[in-house]
């Protein structure tokens, strides 16, 4: 498995659509490097917790921020949340829900999980830039340069 | 001489009278549709019935008689046996006015049980004021019994006929709502993509279109977009009917108010004459009643914007003491030929080209003011305007 050294951004999708959607704004913003994609909800927790295909990944290489999808592949978005925020190595790290509907929001907040944010998709550049700001995550944005 | 004569005369003017009384009771006895007996508490037996109840339980006065203490052991029905010693207790501190209502059943000499309804009086008392016989009067209610079990039984059928038909509608209805939340929720995903790389498309290659590809590829934006807005649409329907009600009282003008503050900008820049009357307070779901304002406002604006001057006004009045808030414009109107089509989903009464829309708006309303217990319609005139209609109970 790939291991990327830093990983900025982690990207929990499915959806290949979705995903390169998203890449396509982030490349954009010259920032894919950063990004690492996971495509289900077990592989997002190996990777997570340095476990699986992940084993012995250093964990302090981050990611500083996840964006998650609800609907995944065997371990669903709740879920992994779930995961998130009850371990102490995790808990910490802001996660941005990935959601296609008001509806889904409302339901993940019923959860009181803790949710940093929401970013409707499909995953544009400026309302991640909004969410940054918002989130007081100006290391993210340093590192991209705008074109023009 | 005179005096022993006149005791004889005396006495056979009573004994006359006596026998004539006794004949008087003999046959409204005789003539009775109700068994008449006497009981002896002391004894335990009958010691007198009337012939009717030959009918009641095809005995004999005399046979009924001969059972002796073991009649109701003989002839009742084992389960009011049980409250027999219970029933003769009650006499112990009845009153000589009380009667004693009791129903029970007792098998007649045919071998079937009968119903019967009693009603019972002290008859008699000794010296210590302790009843000793008691008279009742019976009639055979078998006959009704039957026929209110009847009626309770197919009432228990019919009940469980219905709750299971709902149970099996609520399961439908829920299903549908899951299926078209599901599909309306799915379709978003390839419309995503779509809209996504269209939008690439035009912001990065739309250089490399000449002026039809450039074209079609704002038709396929738009398209989407509008797709997008159905698709929304479908989801906020379908959502009215799983949030729950949340009823208060409400001051109309209150959520009218607010459900214009998304209009200030068209009312503004147009010429329209907005009336809103006083309309006092109202029983509902603030949320929900918002949006059906927001959408018969959101009409009236639209089909009355080809007015050089708009007249909107909004409304309550008294219909046969209903309370029926309205609202009204002098646009477009419709053929109320075409009425009955206002408040079906994606149904339209004009074209897409002239007056945006997806048909949603309407059944919307519908649905809502339905959910409230309410009714709502709309009349109009073509081309002078149009006016919606609706109640809302005060108390469900």
């Amino acid at each position: 498995m790939n291991e990327p050294q830093r990983v900025e951004i982690l990207l929990v999708e499915d959806n290949p659509n979705d995903i390169r959607l998203t890449l396509h704004a982030f490349k954009r913003q010259n920032i894919i490097n950063q990004i690492h994609v996971v495509r289900d909800g077990a592989e997002a927790l190996d990777f997570l917790f340095g476990t699986g295909d992940y084993a012995g990944r250093q964990l302090e290489h981050g990611p500083r921020v996840i964006l998650l999808d609800l609907k995944l592949p065997l371990v669903d978005g709740l879920e992994v949340l779930r995961r998130i925020k009850h371990d102490p190595r995790t808990r910490s790290i802001p996660v941005v829900v990935l959601t296609s509907s008001a509806e889904e929001r409302d339901v993940v907040s019923s959860y009181e999980l803790g949710v940093n944010s929401y970013i409707v998709k499909p995953v544009d550049f400026e309302q991640f830039t909004e969410v940054a700001r918002s989130l007081g995550m100006y290391w993210l944005l340093l590192n991209y340069s705008p074109q023009s | 001489m005179t005096e022993s004569s006149n005791t004889d005369e005396r006495l056979r003017a009573s004994e006359q009278a006596l026998r004539a009384s006794r004949h008087l009771i003999q046959r409204i006895t005789d003539a009775a549709p109700a068994t008449i007996y006497i009981y002896d508490l002391v004894r335990q037996q009958n010691v007198y019935s009337n012939r009717n109840i030959v009918a009641t339980l095809g005995y004999s006065p005399e046979e009924i008689v001969a059972m002796g203490s073991s009649v109701f052991a003989q002839l009742m029905h084992p389960d009011d046996l049980a409250q027999l010693p219970e029933r003769l207790g009650r006499f112990a501190t009845a009153s000589d006015s009380d009667i004693l209502e009791l129903q029970y059943r007792m098998r007649h000499a045919d071998g079937n049980w009968r119903w019967l309804f009693s009603r019972e009086v002290i008859f008699a008392r000794d010296e210590a004021h302790q009843p000793t016989q008691i008279l009742g009067v019976v009639q055979d209610v078998t006959t009704q019994v039957e026929a209110l079990n009847e009626v309770q039984r197919l009432n228990l059928n019919l009940e469980a006929h219905v709750q299971e038909r709902t149970s099996q509608l609520e399961a439908v209805v829920h299903e549908l709502e899951a299926f078209s939340y599901s599909v309306s929720h799915d379709l978003r995903a390839p419309l995503r993509a779509i809209d996504g790389f269209s939008r690439i498309v035009w912001a990065e290659y739309a250089d490399q279109l000449d002026a039809d590809g450039r074209e079609y590829l704002r038709l396929i934006c738009d398209n989407t977009r509008q797709m997008g807005q159905l698709i929304d649409d479908l989801l906020a329907f379908s959502r009215l009917n799983r949030q729950p009600l949340q009823r208060q009282t409400l001051a109309m003008n209150d959520l009218v108010s607010r459900a214009l503050e998304g209009f200030t900008r068209e009312i503004a820049e147009r010429q329209v004459y907005l009336t809103v009357q006083d309309m006092g307070t109202c029983q509902g779901d603030p949320a929900l009643l918002r949006i059906v304002w927001v959408n018969l406002i959101s009409n009236a604006l639209k089909y009355s914007r080809q007015r050089a001057q708009a007249e909107v006004t909004i409304g309550v009045r008294q219909v046969e003491g209903e309370t029926v808030y309205f609202i009204s414009d002098n646009g477009v109107g419709f053929a109320m030929q075409y009425a009955h089509k206002l408040f079906g989903v994606f149904q339209r009464l004009h074209r897409a080209e002239e007056y945006e829309g997806n048909g949603v708006g309407l059944a919307t309303v519908q649905r809502i003011v339905q959910r409230h217990g309410g009714r709502v319609w709309g009349e109009a005139v073509p081309d002078q305007g149009a006016t919606f209609s609706f109640t809302l109970p005060i108390n469900l």
